[in-house]
């Protein structure tokens, strides 16, 4: 709207300006005509002339005035006018009798507006002045019209700049709103809002983005409700378990030596539970202050999954898993901490081991041009494939049952990819729902590459 | 937009049409309604036929951006 106003008034200002200028410019032209016509008449020194004279100012609608040098009146059509010769400075009179041509506006007693020409006359016969005088009232008349029109017409384009304005800055400022509303609903905690999306420009990107943000935090908002009622039940069942048995033990109920041994089996049980549980959300909460810290060095990634093979053997064993391992790497070598290497293979194949029913784990490492691969391969329960991109997601489970058959708290995947993200490795995971799970973790062994 | 946000639109441009008809029908020296509204629909076209112009380019611009 100001822009419109900065563009329409000088406009205005200048049509305004071309339409008088050019009125008076074009009268002042041709009376400087008349007048040298009339001049060169008059130095002629013909008395016919004079009459002439008359009969020209006639025709053209003006008056004429023949003045001598001095300024006394010589002859003019209309001998009312006051002597309009008096009418001009000194500076005006010097520059006459320099030979140029003077052009003024006058006002008669009636304050009748005029335009005055004075033009110089240089002959033996006459020296003086010729003057010519046009009423321009009528031509001040017709510019007024017209500018009162142009107002008219500069009035008549606001308007239609407003109702256009008006117009746009609704349906620009809609979008804005609507999301401005949807962000201060989400602030409020309602993640159902959605923003229409009506166009593909940057508005409709923003918009989409802010739906995403609302899904992102509701999945979030979700997962983490599920997670402290998963911990919560996590940690109260293992305590209720320390309770009734510590209590039955401490009251000396118990029938045999062997009952005895079961039960401090099942405490001893239950509070490394409640352990592995507090030291998961240390890790946690060491990740969200980005305080986890791991020592590099070049270490062999064979013996890290050689030692986690070794530990979890038994487990497997016990459930009638079969482990396969094969080791096909001429240079199992990294740049990694060892520790954290053994807790990532310890989390994937536990989980392995987890969630297989039975059939047989296959641990395959071996190497490529640029990395040292491994791959655990189950034929356990799967993930559906709707779920895989949200595996490594802190909190999430896929089993969301509190079976205690599965356990975990959806933290140990989390923990993983960011350990072998801070040792410049990669991971993916592809299942099959009732077929399988395959893990691939990579780690670049090019010692090159890392140092650089 | 509501109805009303169209209304009051609507409204103020209808206003500076007519401001402008009839500022170009006084310099033809003519109050006449039935001159005014046809000065109107002449510089209406001045304005739709651009706009329908600019329209058909914008949607050919946009298609073949989705191609």
């Amino acid at each position: 709207m100001g822009l419109l106003l900065v563009v329409l008034l000088p406009l205005g200002f200048v049509v305004n300006s071309i339409f008088s200028n050019f009125y008076s410019s074009s009268l002042e032209r041709n009376l400087g005509q008349l007048a040298d016509r009339l001049a060169a008449m008059l130095s002629t020194g013909d008395q016919m002339a004079i009459g002439m004279i008359s009969m020209m100012s006639e025709m053209n609608g003006v008056d004429v005035f023949v003045f001598d040098q001095n300024g006394a009146f010589l002859a003019g059509t209309d001998l009312n006018q006051p002597p309009v010769i008096q009418s001009l400075s000194g500076k005006e009179l010097q520059r006459l009798s320099n030979n140029q041509m003077i052009s003024k506006e006058l006002t008669n007693e009636d304050d009748e507006p005029f335009l005055a020409i004075f033009r110089p006359i240089h002959s033996e016969s006459l020296s003086g002045a010729i003057g010519i005088l046009s009423p321009i009232q009528s031509a001040k008349d017709a510019i007024g019209q017209i500018q009162s029109l142009l107002i008219l017409a500069c009035i008549g384009a606001i308007f239609i700049a407003v109702g256009i304005t008006y117009i746009l800055s609704r349906r620009l400022s809609q979008p804005m709103l609507q999301m401005e509303d949807a962000a201060r609903r989400m602030a409020k905690g309602d993640l159902d809002v959605k923003v229409e999306v009506l166009t593909d420009d940057e508005t409709g990107s923003l918009a989409r983005t802010l739906n995403e943000l609302g899904e992102e935090l509701k999945r979030y908002r979700d997962t983490r409700s599920e997670f402290f009622a998963n911990i919560s039940h996590e940690l109260r069942t293992p305590i209720t378990y320390l309770e009734g048995y510590s209590q039955v033990v401490a009251d000396g109920l118990i029938e045999s030596e062997e009952e005895r041994n079961k039960y401090l089996r099942i405490i001893h049980q239950e509070a490394r539970r409640m352990r592995d549980l507090v030291e998961d959300l240390f890790e946690l909460s060491k990740m969200e202050e980005g305080q986890i810290s791991v020592q590099k060095e070049w270490m062999d990634l064979s013996e890290a999954l050689l030692r986690v093979i070794d530990r979890l053997g038994p487990k497997a064993f016990e459930k009638g898993l079969i482990i396969v391992q094969e080791i096909h790497a001429e240079n199992p070598y990294v740049y990694g901490d060892g520790k954290r290497m053994e807790q990532i293979f310890f989390n994937l194949l536990d989980n392995a081991i987890k969630y297989t029913k039975q059939g047989t784990i296959h641990v395959h490492l071996y190497q490529s041009e640029s990395d040292v691969i491994v791959e655990m391969s189950d034929t356990g329960v799967g993930i559906p494939t709707e779920e895989l991109p949200f595996v490594f997601e802190r909190f999430y489970r896929v089993e969301k049952s509190r079976s205690r058959e599965y356990g975990g708290t959806g933290l140990g995947l989390a923990i993983v990819k960011r350990l072998v993200e801070l040792q410049d490795g990669q991971i993916q995971i592809t299942s099959e729902l009732n077929r399988g799970t395959q893990v691939i973790v990579k780690f670049p062994h090019d010692p090159e590459e890392v140092v650089s | 937009m509501k109805k009303t946000d169209w209304a009051i639109a609507c409204v103020f441009i209808f206003i500076g049409l007519m401001c402008l008809a009839m500022s170009m029908s006084f310099v033809e020296h003519s109050d006449s309604v039935h001159v005014i509204m046809m000065t109107a629909f002449h510089y209406c076209l001045w304005i739709v036929i651009p706009l329908i112009v600019i329209g058909f380019l914008y949607m050919w611009i946009r298609n073949r951006k989705r191609k």
